[in-house]
């Protein structure tokens, strides 16, 4: 489904969808999103997987351990150890990325690069439509789809695009809409807010829009639930203009997380 | 006093159409009872009733005699009566597997417990993922979720921020964590650390230590935070779907509250549903869910239940004939479903077999059939033993695979079992097989034929009618009734007799009823039976003609006219399936001095069958006993079938045979226009032979074809005068004086009639008059032993010489 329009005009294609990965941020949780979006927009998927530096340094000083979590037993590790350990992360996310690129029909690349997540997500944020990244320390419990959708609507270049995204996610999983908007702009956007309540319920969804002090945004974007919950940012909000930034919601919302270009 | 030909009258026993009283079959009433097997039917009624173990039946005689409509009209009438026998299922067993259970239910409920568990199948399906879906399960379920993730990530954030506080990070690698030093919010390199102070290097690696031991603490709980988390989520389904599973199985358990066995499978299923109601949950994201193939898959297929037997149509009980009866017809079957290369199977897939089918009445089989099949007999014995029918599959049984198999539980079986089969077979088995008269006690013996009396001809003619009705066939006339059962009569050999070879007669009217059809009928008259006689003769007798034709030809030597010495007509038989004909042999003999040595030359080449030679010995027999009591017999003598190359057996020849020999012996001429059958006994009495009528034409046809001259004629034992039932043309050769039929009784009317010569009996001294062939003959022996008596001396002399 091709979705290009949104109530107050027009806005253009998505063709890239990026989907950023590290050790940490390698959740089928943002996979499935990932393919889902691209497949439902009719774009690329890019994977990105970051060789975490910080790891490869800290792997590398003598004496380095690694706590291996399923047994709970303590290892001697080393840099090229890690390297390796990092590749066959790697090799196997490709492998998945792709079975699942092709069971959904998309183009997709995989690039692997050494670094830090959120600094090659910032610096993708010229080059990509969308971003789906995050940071999820505990795995969601079997059997939990996305049920809410949390947006951050700010009057931005990048809203109308970012509502296509939000419609379509919220068709895709039957997942209730969250949207969060600081008070300060709510007439502002009082007709682009009417045109996703109708397009939502064209659907059989509902929206929930929860007004917020810009303060306070990231907080209400990161309250519970844990699981089945999936933001949606417009890339070029205030409040992630650093990629320490971008480091610090990423490391504070704790699941998927859309940035929308 | 000469021997007569017989009347014409004589040849052949006819069936008086006048007691016939009707005009053609469609007069008749049908025939209800079974014509002719009293003792059969009596055997079958008693087998029937006997309901204790091991009177199972077997029919015995030969195939055509109908021995199944006789059995089925006892059988029918019994079977309707009976109660319904119950249906069986096989279901899964929870506990079990391999080991699927046998459920009994009454007739029909099988089919209807089938459809209710589909049913069931297809309610829990929907109910089950619509209470997963459910708002309140998902607010329940995601406190749950929460409450687990809440704790570990918690654990994990707490221990990360009190590192940091600390000077060092929490790093998540692709197996687990590690810990590094931190400066500036960085992770330092082994350089930095190394320009640390050594202090702050040692505070450091303790902390790390610190973590290090916490860290694997926490790690070390998540399995008991996983396992209590899965616990609740246990707890909450059940909770959930206790109250639907509960409700919907308990509208089960009311309708088959009176079905204990039923009853305990359903608290199984309710058990295992509860055990595994992620498998219902598994498909709640499915809409619309694919019932139908949801069903039939493999985590579903436990709650299918497998009808084996279906008695919901059924009326009284069952009488099941199985015409293959291979040991899975019998026993069923277990079949396979190969699966990524291997070969898988469950009770979905067992198979019942025609014991199953029969269970609670009858089975009916062909015992030769069951015996070439391997190992069925064997099975068939072991499931009436047992009581049971156990269903084991051949290729373990017999250790040739090794496949995932099953080993159903046994259904209790309570069938008679009726064999078919002719009666060598049932000798056989009870000779070489003791469990044999054990388990079928009950010998049905049906007879081949009915004694032509006119109250059994009349009946006859009924079961004619019934057999024309039931085979849609044109009505009978009288005549051509008539001509049946006098044809009956020709196939069974007596004349006295009419057939019960069922198939045969009813071949034969199907087949003139194609000859009326032929010409246009709306009848079966005479001249259509005699036609499908013809026909059917015409269609068999290639060889006949062919034998005749080189008879007639001289290339098989018989004389037919003059006398000769040592040389007498003999006659044999050749039989072809069902076809039969007779045929002249030239049996001719030797004789010379000898120490009483009989030489059957068949025998000496190992082309004469023991009966035979039996015959042959009997000669010697006969001539010691008649002419030599009292002296030695002197002679050695050979005795031949000329120009036969095949196996000679029977003694029907043997008088022939004594004839040749004694007209060799007494250097007497016999008659060539006449031939002879007949077997002999040691004291010369003719005895009676098989295949009397086809030997009379064999020889008629020959002398007909080389014209007849009042001469010809076929000397037959007097106790065949009974069989005799000679076609028309010989009949009436007979009446022109043209063919003659001797009955003879003893071997002396023989060589009277073959010579022309009085055969002498012996006075007081045990001699003969003179002129007779007995005299001759006894003349001959004397003459023979003086030149043994002479040859003796004079070897003895010789011996002396030497001596001296």
């Amino acid at each position: 489904m091709m979705m290009g329009t949104d109530a107050t005009g027009t806005s253009p294609p998505i063709r890239r969808v990026l989907v950023a990965l590290d050790t940490v941020s390698r959740r089928p949780e943002l996979l499935e999103p990932a393919v889902a979006l691209a497949a439902l927009l009719g774009a690329e998927l890019d994977a990105l997987f970051v060789e975490d530096e910080t790891l490869l340094r800290a792997a590398g000083l003598r004496s380095s351990r690694e706590i291996v979590l399923v047994s709970a037993t303590e290892r001697k590790t080393s840099a090229a150890e890690m390297a390796r350990a990092l590749r066959r992360l790697a090799a196997a996310l490709q492998a998945q990325i792709e079975a699942m690129a092709a069971e959904a029909g998309i183009i997709h690349r995989f690039e692997i690069v050494r670094g830090r997540c959120h600094r090659a997500v910032y610096e993708a944020r010229a080059s990509s439509d969308v971003i789906v990244t995050g940071r999820l320390d505990v795995a969601w419990p079997p059997h939990t789809p996305i049920r809410v959708l949390r947006l951050l609507l700010a009057a931005s270049g990048a809203a109308a695009r970012a509502l296509d995204v939000t419609v379509g996610l919220a068709g895709r999983y039957r997942a209730d809409v969250e949207l969060v908007v600081p008070q300060t702009q709510e007439a502002e956007l009082g007709e682009t807010l009417a045109a996703l309540a109708q397009r939502l319920r064209a659907q059989g969804l509902d929206l929930h829009l929860r007004r917020c002090l810009s303060e306070d945004c990231l907080a209400m974007l990161a309250a519970d639930p844990l699981a089945g919950r999936l933001v949606i940012l417009p890339a070029d909000m205030e409040g992630i203009g650093s990629a320490e930034a971008l480091r610090d919601w990423i490391d504070a919302l704790k699941c998927p997380l859309v940035l929308v270009r | 006093m000469p021997i007569e030909g017989l009347s014409a009258d004589r040849l052949y026993h006819a069936c008086d159409p006048s007691q016939l009283d009707f005009q053609d079959t469609g007069e008749l009433s049908d025939l209800e009872a079974v014509l002719g097997q009293d003792r059969a039917m009596e055997a079958i009624r008693f087998g029937v009733g006997m309901t204790h173990d091991g009177y199972n039946l077997y029919l015995a005689g030969a195939q055509g005699l109908d021995k199944t409509r006789a059995l089925r009209s006892v059988l029918d009438p019994i079977a309707r009566q009976a109660e319904v026998p119950p249906d069986w299922c096989y279901v899964n067993n929870f506990e079990t597997p391999h080991r699927p259970r046998a459920l009994r239910l009454p007739a029909g409920r099988g089919q209807q417990l089938r459809r209710d568990m589909e049913h069931l199948l297809e309610d829990l399906l929907n109910a089950i993922p619509a209470i997963f879906r459910s708002e309140e399960y998902r607010t329940r379920a995601q406190e749950i979720s929460e409450d687990f993730q809440e704790r570990e990530e918690r654990a994990f954030r707490e221990l990360g921020e009190e590192a940091k506080e600390k000077g060092v990070a929490l790093l998540r690698t692709p197996l687990g964590y590690t810990l590094a030093p931190l400066r500036d919010g960085e992770p330092i390199s082994q350089e930095d650390f190394d320009q640390l102070p050594p202090d702050e290097q040692r505070r450091i690696k303790r902390v790390i230590d610190e973590i290090n031991a916490r860290l694997k603490q926490i790690i070390r709980r998540i399995p008991a935070w996983k396992k209590e988390s899965a616990r609740r989520f246990k707890e909450l389904n059940e909770e959930f779907t206790r109250e639907t599973v509960e409700q919907l199985i308990a509208e089960l358990l009311s309708t088959y509250a009176e079905l204990p066995e039923v009853i305990a499978y359903l608290e199984a299923v309710r058990r295992d549903v509860s055990e595994n109601i992620n498998d219902f949950r598994a498909h709640e994201e499915e809409e619309p869910v694919k019932l139908h193939e949801l069903l039939s898959s493999p985590q579903f297929r436990r709650y299918q239940v497998n009808v084996v037997i279906d008695n919901a149509r059924s009326e009284g009980a069952p009488i099941e004939v199985e015409a293959n009866p291979t040991y899975i017809n019998l026993i069923g079957r277990i079949e396979h479903i190969a699966q990524m290369g291997t070969l898988q199977t469950d009770f979905t897939l067992i198979k019942g077999g025609a014991l199953h089918r029969a269970n609670g009445g009858y089975l009916i089989l062909d015992v030769r059939h069951l015996l070439t099949h391997s190992f069925a007999y064997e099975a068939l014995k072991r499931v009436l033993r047992a009581k049971q029918i156990r269903i084991e599959s051949l290729e373990r049984m017999l250790s040739l695979v090794s496949t995932i198999s099953l080993e159903p539980e046994p259904i209790p079986l309570e069938v008679k079992v009726v064999l078919k089969g002719d009666r060598l077979l049932h000798y056989l088995l009870q000779t070489y097989d003791p469990e044999f008269g054990l388990l079928f006690k009950v010998l049905a013996d049906f007879s081949e034929e009915i004694d032509r009396s006119p109250e059994a001809t009349r009946l006859y003619a009924r079961l004619i009618a019934t057999l024309v009705r039931r085979e849609r066939l044109r009505p009978f006339e009288r005549d051509a009734v008539a001509r049946v059962i006098e044809q009956g009569a020709r196939q069974l050999e007596d004349g006295e007799k009419a057939s019960l070879h069922m198939a045969g007669l009813t071949d034969l009217l199907r087949e003139a009823d194609y000859w009326a059809g032929q010409g246009a009928s709306d009848g079966c008259r005479l001249e259509h039976v005699e036609q499908a006689i013809e026909a059917r003769v015409r269609r068999l007798d290639q060889l006949r003609e062919r034998l005749q034709e080189e008879i007639l030809r001289d290339t098989i030597l018989i004389d037919t006219q003059g006398t000769r010495i040592a040389q007498v007509n003999g006659l044999s038989v050749i039989q072809l399936g069902d076809f039969a004909f007779g045929r002249p042999s030239r049996i001719t003999a030797t004789v010379r001095l000898g120490e009483g040595k009989l030489i059957d030359i068949e025998r000496e080449t190992r082309l004469g069958g023991p009966i035979h030679s039996k015959g042959v010995l009997i000669l010697s027999s006969y001539l010691g006993h008649r002419y030599a009591s009292d002296r030695p017999l002197s002679l050695s003598a050979s005795l031949v079938f000329e120009q036969s190359y095949g196996m000679v057996e029977g003694d029907s020849a043997s008088a022939a045979e004594l004839c040749a020999l004694l007209s060799a012996l007494a250097e007497l001429p016999l008659r060539q226009s006449l031939a002879v059958t007949g077997s002999v006994n040691q004291l010369g009495q003719i005895q009676a032979i098989g295949a009397v009528n086809e030997k009379v034409e064999g020889f008629f046809d020959i002398c007909k074809a080389r014209g007849l001259d009042g001469e010809h004629g076929v000397l037959i034992p007097a106790a065949n005068v009974k069989h005799l039932m000679l076609r028309e043309e010989l009949r009436e050769a007979a009446r022109q004086g043209l063919f003659h039929v001797y009955p003879v009784s003893s071997i002396d009317e023989v060589m009277a009639l073959l010579t022309g010569l009085e055969p002498g009996q012996a006075d007081a001294e045990g001699k003969y008059p003179a002129g007779t062939v007995s005299a001759r003959i006894q003349a001959r022996l004397d003459e023979l032993n003086r030149l043994r008596v002479s040859f003796a001396r004079a070897a003895r002399s010789a011996n002396d010489d030497d001596g001296d």
